[in-house]
């Protein structure tokens, strides 16, 4: 093959190459389930096709089937066209995804805007033994999606990824070149063996997946993993559902009340609590064989069983690091570290995971080897909100839940009028007033959660803010990675005299905007400072 | 030194106001009808009457409050706006992290010879409003020299790096 070709002449590029053609069964076979349905709707078709058939005439069974076909071949010949049109050149530093149909599209990403690489697997890419290779780029305005998405054979997946790959560590491979070269100079090595040592660079490269990793987590790990990261509501849910379902069975077969009315209500019940069990699931199986290391300046990440996910994530494309914490692994003291980097899509639209559920000393020793780059951020350092801010959220949401009660009032009295005696009204105003209440209790705990949780810390390179109310936020943004900063005041605010600071990074629409607490102006004047330093000391972006 | 709009500014923000302010009237009045003939609900017109003059209060007194805070500010390395009416923000925008600069201007924008400047970096876009239209192009001449004076300093730093050359 002319790629192979070009890897054994040493010149890494690749021309021309093309989707695996098992991408065109992947891409159609939604519409094929369409055709075979319309088919087998369509019984005047079918029962002349059998019966010609049957006969042993399969000229005129095919002839009866005849819409059926023409459009079948039809769509097969449009995916066939778009395949082969379809090829993907890495040349020059550049990626072009072109496609020569009736609609010409040319694709041309320069390399060192990606900002990474992912290798992905589904069931049906397992079982042909295909990969699909992701892009992304650094730019805004492919945020939320992928750039580039191509089906490639395992070979060949690894192949372009290590180009592209090898494109975007040309610098280190001549600096490496500049290295041996002196020290063949200097007679240290021979000519031999420098063109070998440089082969191995290759060589790694391309058996990425063989090497060991730095993170590996165990079964028990993921599992734990699985269980924290659900959400507690859910679980307070399905445990009252599984023990309703049990007193529903016990009830039941007690009483010799209908079975099969006891089991409708069992699989209605079941079907509810299915959500929390395939979170469960979902979640074991993205983070099975989660796996992490660091090579230079890339972090890889495998993970996966029945979609196999690997990312290689350049150091430089990482705008922000969060540790993420559920309301049940905040309980646990125990949180999972994701990078914010622009591009990834689905799962991986918000921040690529980095790290699964851990205390804080395990992510802390787990990041001196992925991320050592980024400060660890101490929980302790980081500064709460002022006091006032907790009794401006508290005063605001009784007012809220007054003013709410007055409307309820009003709207009820117009219901009622002339409806009823009042001594059968009294049931309706009580429980609405107490839904209101309990509304406010909830109010009153998010306040005070939130303003627990809130925090903001920074040191001379970084930022760090905390967010949330019952899950957790701990985000860290490196100065030079911020694109601007918003502070905002509203009447509130001004009152209270604290404003909020909105910071604003490259990433998908939910993480482009991170926001600070409520803080007192002179609490920003430190951060303002930094981050102009940033800039004016010419850091790049 | 921040920098403050010109007259006109004012101008056209009234002129804003009171056609977003007419706007809403004519919602409020339709919504008052409905509720009243339609739903059959006993409300007072007073309550009609209160809330416009409410909102129309609002909507007259903004354009003097945000023209009197509206303040901008250039440097060699940021841009800094200070704006708002019951809410106020403040942006800094290094220049240095730019990406595009765009000049547009809407009808009313251009009977009041005025327009707005999008500087756009790689989190989203910031508009600097209502600057006349000869302030708007040098400022926007100046942004695209020091754009691209940035873009060959970077280039440079690169081209510098000894490993860089073949």
């Amino acid at each position: 093959m002319e790629q192979d070709k070009s890897m054994e002449n040493g010149v890494h590029e690749i021309i021309d190459m093309r989707n695996h053609i098992s991408s065109v069964l992947e891409q159609m076979w939604a519409v094929l389930l369409v055709l075979v349905f319309f088919f087998l709707n369509n019984e005047e078709m079918l029962k002349l096709a059998i019966t010609f058939l049957r006969e042993g005439n399969i000229l005129k069974a095919l002839a009866a089937m005849g819409i059926f076909f023409l459009i079948l071949i039809a769509v097969v010949a449009f995916y066939l066209n778009r395949w082969y049109k379809t090829t993907i050149t890495v040349k020059d530093n550049m990626v072009v995804i072109m496609r020569r149909t009736l609609n010409r599209y040319v694709n041309s990403i320069a390399v060192n805007t990606i900002s990474n690489i992912n290798l992905e697997q589904n069931l049906f890419e397992m079982l042909v033994g295909t990969y699909k290779l992701k892009l992304d780029t650094s730019s805004l305005s492919t945020a939320e999606s992928t750039d580039v998405k191509i089906v490639l054979s395992k070979k060949n997946a690894y192949l372009v990824k290590n180009v592209i790959m090898e494109m975007m560590r040309e610098q280190e491979r001549l600096d490496k070149q500049q290295e041996l070269s002196d020290a063949v100079d200097k007679g240290v090595i021979t000519e031999e063996e420098a063109k070998q040592q440089l082969l191995q660079e290759k060589d790694y490269l391309e058996e990425e997946e063989e090497t060991a990793y730095d993170i590996i987590y165990d079964m028990k790990e993921i599992i734990i993993n699985c269980l924290l990261n659900t959400s507690l509501l859910l679980l307070v849910i399905s445990i009252s559902l599984l023990i309703t379902t049990i007193w529903f069975i016990i009830h039941t077969f007690g009483s010799g009340a209908s079975i099969a009315g006891a089991f409708a209500g069992i699989i209605v019940q079941i079907f509810l609590a299915g959500s929390f069990v395939s979170a469960l699931v979902k979640g074991w199986l993205d983070d099975f064989h989660f796996r992490a290391k660091r090579d230079k300046d890339k972090i890889y990440v495998s993970t996966g069983l029945i979609k196999k996910r690997k990312y290689a994530v350049p150091i430089d494309k990482i705008n922000a690091v969060c540790f993420q914490a559920t309301l049940l692994s905040r309980l646990f003291h125990r949180s999972y570290v994701e990078v914010i980097n622009i591009g990834g899509e689905d799962e991986d639209a918000n921040g690529m995971k980095l790290l699964l559920m851990g205390t804080q000393e395990q992510l802390r020793q787990q990041l001196s080897v992925l991320l050592p780059e980024y400060p660890f951020p101490e929980q302790a350092k980081l500064k709460r909100q002022p006091v006032r801010v907790l009794v401006k959220s508290i005063i605001k949401s009784v007012l809220f839940i007054l003013i709410s009660m007055l409307l309820v009032y009003f709207v009820l009295d117009i219901v009622f009028k002339g409806q009823s005696a009042v001594e059968e009204q009294m049931p309706v105003y009580l429980i609405a007033m107490l839904v209101l209440i309990v509304f406010l209790c909830l109010l009153v705990t998010g306040s005070i959660l939130s303003y627990i949780t809130f925090g903001l810390s920074s040191t001379k390179h970084y930022l760090m803010l905390s967010q949330g109310m019952f899950a957790k936020k701990l985000i860290t943004i490196p100065y030079k990675k911020m694109q601007y900063l918003t502070y905002r005041q509203n009447i509130f605010h001004r009152l209270l005299g604290v404003m909020r600071l909105q910071i604003w990074i490259l990433a998908s629409m939910v993480s482009r905007v991170q926001v600070t607490g409520s803080y007192f102006s002179g609490d920003f004047d430190e951060i303002t400072n930094f981050f102009q330093k940033s800039y004016q000391a010419g850091e790049s972006k | 030194m921040y920098e403050k709009l010109n007259k006109k500014a004012r101008s056209l923000m009234l002129v804003n106001e009171i056609l977003l302010g007419g706007i809403l009237t004519l919602v409020f009045i339709g919504g008052w009808f409905f509720l009243k003939n339609v739903v059959e609900v006993s409300l007072s017109s007073l309550w009609l009457v209160l809330i416009l003059i409410f909102c129309w209060g609002l909507s007259l007194l903004a354009p003097f409050v945000r023209y009197e805070r509206y303040r901008y500010r250039f440097t060699d390395e940021e841009i800094d706006i200070r704006e708002g009416f019951l809410s106020i923000e403040r942006n800094i925008v290094p220049i240095e992290r730019l990406h595009k600069v765009a000049m547009v201007s809407g009808p009313l924008d251009r009977i009041f010879g005025l327009t707005k400047v999008i500087v756009t970096t790689a989190g989203g876009d910031v508009t600097i409003r209502f600057l006349e239209m000869e302030r708007a192009e040098a400022i926007v001449e100046n942004l695209k020299k020091r754009i691209n004076s940035y873009a060959i300093k970077s280039r440079n730093t690169v081209d510098e790096n000894p490993f860089s050359a073949e």
